[in-house]
């Protein structure tokens, strides 16, 4: 017999996006309700697939706190599933470890959320056969460095072997190490599907016998390397009771992306402009039709950066270019450009000189080539002078090498010592 | 650069007053007070610089004629530069040594970039201005003192911290203001109000259990309120009930008084008048039936009389002859038709054999072919026939131009060749040789002439080179420059050999120009070996390039020489094959080319009729041959017709025509046996149906005639009329009809009379049910006759009335008290009657329904209210628009303490690099005039240093004390000023140009010693930069001689103003 289920994992409903700036009212409606509405969208995928059952691998929340609107969302999501009679297989992740889901008095028919401790196995059948028996395990508190993979054994009996958990398998660095494992164990666990959670970037680490499947997280909601893209669901299908193959299916609403764009060659910021925007509309041609956030980081030398170091001529390129695609729907959002270019200095010729800026470079030289002295130089002559509440915040702030900040102060210092007079009017 | 002279045409109380010859070293000049040396210094930096603002130069009219205005003249290494200012123009006019006109741009870049301000705080000042510190401390004048060699290509490390200040505080600032202090302050609101929604959030739980317990309030509340308007609904329908259970009461004693009827008909009246109707009825309806039976009978009788009983049996025939009589008269009517269409068929038949002839019978027409394979190929025949003429037709048209044109062709050839070998024979390769020679000869010739030219310029750039060199060998050393004499004496010798070799391919003139050469080159030599001693150092790379110029030349003079002479044996050579002489001149050349061009004219003529008579010999060859090419098809075409007119008269024979006939006469011939064929089948035709036509006439007859004798009645047939018999049959299908219809009716009216019969027993069996119904009715009623049968009936229906009222009653009271116990209860409650008991009880039980209901309602707002709460929360998306929002400001606060960490980096960077390079690294400025200042103050003062707060400086004296300027002397601060302007105009010498400093009477305030010392400092400092110095006092002019015996001392008086 064959049939098909759903692997999805890492909802986080209606939680924050990280690191997007201010946006429109209308951008900012559509990230709230982004997380909402890919699950209502996988509720969707799953009926249409007439799945026999949904596997959700932990981290529908972000917390207890995080309201009962996403809660009560989910919980109609489950209930449109058991009246269609597709079971559902819960587990809870770091985020929401068990008891952290308030607004949930009941579940309905049919569906199953694993305990804390290893728990029956679930058997689902079709017309008197079985087709998958589940088994699963959920977080009991927030932080779990136990190996929770080595409690999960397989039963004997008909039926593809599911196994159900989140976890970090072979230390993904990205992510917390929760319920660290290995592959290897994994390989040799006796299951048949591992439908794994935690990691926010979809893979597969194994096919065959058994698939380790991480599907994702179902929306992304951050710039970060592991949430740019498609974001969606894996599609199992099963055969005569072995996994045949496994499709990604994009049910995300919003896309992040970060444009990166070199401007050597380019003369102004008209051509920076009309470079950005034929980026971004490759962008939308490979997003399905989905709204974009995009943040644009330009690098490289050229006359365009002496454009960029005038005060407000970033904030100038980003509101053109949201002017230039407001009211578009699907909207695509400009969430920032970041300047990252450098002038046209050639240090090397610098250190050859017996000047100013000679002596610049070759103290910053003496803190680069030293351990540590780079990172001593900004506490003590940066954070050390700043009023307590910002030099707390500006040591909080994401782990940049201090290296590369003063590489970035000395770009920017020998830019100033060797502008030409009258650059910026 | 320093400053020659100038010319005043009006300035103040100068009026034409020219001063030249000035030195580049110190002059003094010299004069009283009123002598005019302060005008004078406002003149030159007016003329210079201009003056800072405008309108100043109006202090300064000419007071003794004169435009105001005059010129500086400046003497750089290009010559004299004259730089004149005139009031009215705004830019002064600057004029160089080629004519050359500038403005106010060529004077910036004499002076190397000074403006006004710093020309007048460092270059030119007075003494007033020299112990100005404020003119020493502004912005250009301070960088270039402190900051010199600090500042990269173009800003200063200052401004650029400045700029980095100022953008870090506008992101930073100590209390609120900056970026980042809105932003961290926008957090916290922020992040308070995302505790709040998520406190809210938790609290979900509270709501769920505060909403349950409001809704089992309102539940046992609306008990409550239930149970009292229970009550009072109770008493109240005691008393409602009350009037009800009195009138029961008042009907069932009026039953119990009336006569027992408990059974009685029902619908008694209807059902008595209905019995009685009925009987009457049934006895009218017997009479009328009994009538009708009577009458029916009669007419029966009478129609039996009037029946034949012959007719049924021929009915069937008679009905068939009826049915063909229209078309036996249409066909009696159509016979003389038939006949007329046989005789007219045969009558063509006739004809169309009188045409064929005599031998052609009915018989043989029938079996002649005329079918369509045989039209076919009698067409196919015809067109064979007619293409083979065709095509001997077109054969005869082709022969006749081939022919014509053939003939015309032999005529063109013939004509040609005639005339060719009437004209003289021609040599062509010969003038095509010579031709040839004559195009190269003209073409070098030429290029001998550009080379001669070209010659010529190298020999000009020989002698520029030498100039060159000889100007180098005078600045050389000694030992360089014996060298250099040696390379030009090569030169020379090389230039000689070059002469002769010219003199020999090139002619005198061009010998005698490189000898010339030649002679400079060693004129140079000679002259680099005199000035050998009195040369200093040579600049070895600039030697080297002269030489290799110089060496170029010669080798592109000897290339030159040598291509000319090739050039020249090449013109000899071809000039001799045109019987020119060996040095031809364009004349030459185009002289030799006329009787050329009238030989060439001849020989194109020539060729050009042999050329057109092969053309003639070809197409009369082509010609010729098309036409024997149409003699044979004409041949050929004209043997297959005749072959083809045989073959027809032979299947002329076969097919049965005449021989003579051609394909047209045969056509016409098979079509008038195809008439005689259609003559033949259309007679056949009439003749048949003529045939037809009578048969069927006389059956028809013949079977009418044997009815109507079978019946006895004469036919008609004998008496020979056409329409006798016709008419018979007629009259007796009408005697057939008529004896059917009254067969018909006789039928339907027996079958009426028997339906009647039927209705009138039926009519005599209802008569008696009825009588039997009426009995039992009054039976039923147990009463003898129909007035018993009423009066019972009364007493009946007024029983039945009060027992319904007793029963409606009965059934208000069971469905207002209802059953069970509690009805019971208030059955029994009512059969007291206590009204005014059950009143009180109401009044009392609806008094504590408003309350029980008031609070009611109360829990039922307190449970709606939690029940918002709840869904408010359920749909609340503060959490996510709250956190969406700190999401965004923690972004927005990332990026700006980003760039603010950058941008205090960078300030950093540059303030301790700056405080480094300042501590390692004096400022040539300050190194310069702390030289100065210790020579000038005897080394009381060792250093002059900047100031830690980068505004001003301080000095060392020789204990290392520090002091600063305002804790010195004014002497000594004077001392220390003009030791800075002194050491900031020799670095701006150094780095940029050097420009004369102009000083008014400065060492005034100096003691003996220091203004000695000064005297020296200012002599030493003019060795290498023009100063130029204003004094009043004759000791001061002494003491500069004393210096420097060299000074030049010009007295400045009455003289000097017009």
């Amino acid at each position: 017999m064959s049939f098909c289920f759903i692997h999805a994992a890492d909802l986080h409903l209606d939680t924050p996006y990280e690191g997007v700036g201010e946006a429109s009212p209308q951008v900012a409606d559509a990230l709230r309700e982004a997380s909402l509405a890919a699950f209502d969208d996988l509720v969707r995928l799953t009926l249409e697939r007439k799945a026999a059952f949904l596997l959700l691998a932990g981290d529908i929340y972000d917390g207890a706190e995080r309201g009962v609107r996403a809660q009560l969302r989910f919980l109609a999501g489950l209930r449109r599933l058991s009246q269609a009679g597709i079971r559902v297989f819960v587990v809870h992740g770091n985020h929401d470890p068990v008891g952290g889901w308030p607004g949930v008095r009941e579940w309905p028919e049919g569906v199953r959320v694993f305990g804390a401790d290893v728990q029956e196995e679930s058997v689902v059948e079709r017309e008197g056969v079985v087709l998958a028996r589940v088994q699963g395990i959920s977080y009991g508190r927030r932080e779990v460095s136990e190996n929770l993979a080595v409690r999960l054994r397989p039963s004997e009996g008909p039926g593809l072997k599911v196994a159900l958990l989140h976890a970090n398998v072979g230390g993904d660095a990205t992510h917390a190490p929760y319920s660290p494992c290995s592959l290897d164990h994994l390989l040799s666990a006796g299951f048949d599907y591992w439908a794994l959670g935690h990691i926010h970037r979809g893979q597969v680490l194994h096919e065959g016998r058994p698939w380790v499947v991480y599907p994702g997280s179902t929306q992304g909601r951050s710039l970060k390397p592991s949430e740019r893209g498609p974001k969606g669901a894996c599609v199992v299908h099963v055969q005569d009771g072995t996994v045949r193959g496994v499709d990604v299916v994009s049910v995300d609403q919003v896309r992040f992306a970060v444009l990166e764009v070199d401007v050597s060659g380019l003369a102004d910021l008209g051509g920076l402009r009309g470079r950005l925007q034929r980026e971004a509309e490759g962008l939308r041609a490979a997003a399905e039709g989905r709204a974009l956030v995009v943040r644009t980081v330009v690098r490289g030398r050229g006359p365009v950066h002496a454009d960029l170091r005038c005060a407000g001529s970033v904030d100038d390129v980003v509101r053109d270019l949201r002017d230039e695609y407001e009211g578009e729907h699907p909207f695509l959002w400009w969430e920032s450009v970041r300047d990252e270019t450098r002038p046209a200095i050639d240090l090397e010729a610098i250190r050859a000189r017996d000047d100013f800026s000679a002596a610049l470079v070759s103290q910053v030289d003496g803190y680069l080539e030293r351990d540590g002295e780079a990172a001593c130089f900004l506490a003590e002559r940066v954070l050390g002078s700043a009023p307590r509440k910002v030099a707390v915040h500006a040591a909080s702030l994401e782990a940049v090498e201090a290296a590369s900040v003063v590489e970035e102060a000395r770009a920017l210092a020998l830019d100033l010592l060797e502008e030409e007079a009258g650059a910026c009017t | 650069m320093h400053i020659d002279g100038w010319f005043v045409d009006g300035f103040g109380v100068f009026h034409d007053y020219e001063q030249r010859g000035l030195g580049d070293r110190l002059t003094v000049f010299v004069g009283a007070n009123e002598a005019g040396k302060s005008t004078l210094l406002a003149f030159l930096r007016w003329v210079l610089v201009g003056h800072p603002s405008r309108g100043a130069s109006d202090h300064y009219r000419p007071l003794n004629g004169g435009r105001h205005g005059g010129r500086v003249f400046i003497r750089g290494l290009e010559g004299e530069i004259s730089v004149e200012r005139m009031v009215g123009p705004r830019v002064p006019r600057v004029v160089f040594p080629d004519r050359a006109e500038e403005g106010d741009e060529a004077v910036r870049r004499l002076l190397g970039g000074v403006d006004a301000g710093l020309f007048n705080s460092v270059f030119a000042f007075s003494l007033s201005e020299l112990q100005d510190l404020e003119s020493l401390t502004g912005e250009g004048v301070r960088d270039r003192i402190f900051s010199a060699g600090i500042a990269g290509a173009g800003r200063s490390a200052r401004q650029a911290i400045a700029r980095l200040e100022k953008e870090a505080a506008e992101l930073v600032r100590p209390r609120k203001g900056g970026r980042v202090n809105d932003l961290l302050s926008r957090l916290e609101t922020v992040e308070r109000k995302v505790a709040e929604a998520r406190t809210a959030a938790i609290a979900y739980p509270a709501l769920v259990e505060a909403e349950l317990a409001a809704a089992a309030t309102v539940r046992s509340l609306s008990e409550h309120e239930d149970a009292r308007r229970a009550e009072e609904r109770r008493y109240r329908v005691l008393e409602q009930l009350w009037p009800l259970h009195q009138e029961l009461s008042e009907i069932l004693g009026r039953l119990d008084r009336l006569e027992p009827v408990d059974r009685f008909p029902a619908e008694p009246e209807e059902r008595l008048a209905t019995v009685l109707s009925k009987a009457a009825a049934a006895t009218g309806r017997i009479s009328e039936l009994e009538a009708e039976v009577n009458t029916k009978s009669v007419e029966i009788k009478g129609a039996q009389t009037s029946l034949r009983e012959d007719l049924p049996g021929i009915s069937a025939r008679l009905e068939g002859l009826v049915a063909r009589l229209s078309l036996y008269e249409d066909r009696v009517a159509s016979l003389p038709e038939a006949r007329g269409a046989f005789g007219t068929a045969k009558e063509a038949l006739s004809r169309s054999l009188a045409v064929l002839g005599p031998a052609w019978d009915q018989e043989r027409v029938r079996g002649f072919d005329t079918s369509l394979p045989r039209h076919e190929e009698l067409r196919m025949w015809a067109s064979k026939l007619e293409g083979a003429l065709l095509a001997v037709r077109e054969r005869e048209r082709a022969y006749e131009p081939a022919a014509e044109r053939a003939r015309q062709a032999e005529v063109e050839r013939d004509r040609l060749r005639s005339r060719l070998e009437g004209l003289e024979p021609t040599p062509g390769e010969e003038i095509r040789s010579q031709e040839a020679a004559l195009r190269r000869l003209r073409a070098d010739v030429q290029e001998l002439r550009q080379l001669e030219t070209k010659i010529d310029n190298l020999r000009a750039l020989a002698q520029d080179r030498e100039q060159a060199l000889r100007m180098a060998v005078a600045m050389a050393g000694a030992g360089v420059g014996g060298g250099l004499g040696t390379l030009l004496g090569a030169l020379a010798a090389a230039g000689l050999v070059a002469a002769a070799a010219l003199g020999w391919v090139a002619g005198p003139g061009w010998a005698v120009g490189v000898g010339a050469a030649a002679a400079a080159l060693a004129a140079a030599a000679y002259l680099t070996a005199r000035s050998r001693r009195s040369l200093g150092a040579v600049v070895h790379g600039e030697e080297r390039g002269l030489r290799e110029a110089a060496e170029s030349a010669a080798r592109a003079l000897a290339a030159a020489a040598e291509q000319a002479e090739v050039l020249r044996a090449r013109v000899e050579k071809d000039a001799a094959f045109l019987g020119l002489g060996p040095r031809p001149t364009f004349s030459d050349i185009e002289d030799r080319e006329v009787p050329l061009t009238d030989a060439r004219e001849r020989l194109l003529a020539r060729e050009e009729l042999e050329a057109r008579l092969a053309d003639a010999e070809e197409a009369f060859r082509q010609a010729a041959a098309q036409r024997e090419h149409e003699t044979s098809n004409l041949r050929e075409a004209s043997e297959a017709e005749g072959e083809l007119h045989e073959e027809w008269m032979r299947w002329k024979t076969r097919a049965g025509f005449d021989r003579t006939l051609g394909p047209d006469g045969v056509t016409e011939f098979l079509r008038a046996i195809r008439e005689a064929q259609q003559a033949l089948r259309a007679q056949e035709e009439t003749a048949g149906r003529l045939r037809r036509l009578q048969e069927e006439l006389e059956l028809w007859e013949d079977q009418a005639h044997d009815l109507l004798v079978e019946l006895g009645l004469e036919s008609g047939l004998v008496e020979g009329s056409g329409d006798v018999l016709p008419r018979r049959i007629r009259e007796l299908a009408r005697l057939c009809v008529e004896d059917q219809a009254t067969r018909d009716r006789l039928g339907r009216l027996e079958e009426e009379l028997r339906a009647l019969e039927a209705k009138l027993r039926a009519a005599r069996e209802g008569a008696d049910r009825v009588e039997r119904e009426r009995a039992a009715l009054l039976a039923e009623a147990g009463v003898a006759d129909e007035a018993d049968f009423r009066e019972k009936l009364s007493v009946f229906r007024l029983r039945r009335e009060l027992e319904s009222r007793a029963a409606e009653l009965r059934r208000d009271l069971d469905s207002r008290v209802g059953r069970g116990p509690e009805a019971e209860e208030l059955r029994a409650e009512l059969a007291t009657g206590r009204m005014e008991h059950w009143s009180r009880e109401a009044e009392g039980a609806r008094r504590e329904l408003e309350h029980a209901t008031s609070d009611r309602e109360a829990a039922i707002r307190q449970h709606r209210d939690a029940e918002r709460n709840r869904q408010a929360l359920e749909e609340s998306s503060d959490v996510a628009a709250r956190e969406m929002e700190l999401g965004a400001v923690r972004a927005e606060l990332e990026q700006a303490l980003s760039r603010w960490r950058v941008v205090s980096a960078a300030r950093s960077l540059i303030e301790e690099t700056l405080a480094e390079y300042s501590r390692t690294r004096q400022p040539p400025v300050l190194a310069e005039a702390s030289a100065g200042f210790c020579r000038v103050t005897g080394g009381a003062y060792q250093r002059i240093l900047e100031r830690e707060d980068s505004e001003g400086f301080v000095v060392l004296d020789d204990c290392g004390g520090v002091k600063l300027p305002e804790q010195l002397s004014r002497g000594t601060l004077e001392q220390l000023y003009l030791s800075l302007r002194l050491g900031l105009a020799r670095e701006f010498a150094r780095r940029t140009t050097s420009v004369p400093v102009i000083m008014d009477d400065v060492l005034v305030n100096f003691d003996p010693a220091r203004a000695q010392a000064t005297a020296d400092l200012l002599t030493a400092f003019a060795a290498e930069q023009q100063v130029l110095f204003f004094t009043c006092h004759p000791a001061t002019v002494d003491l500069l001689l004393s210096a420097d015996p060299g000074v030049r001392v010009v007295p400045l008086g009455r003289a000097t103003m017009r």
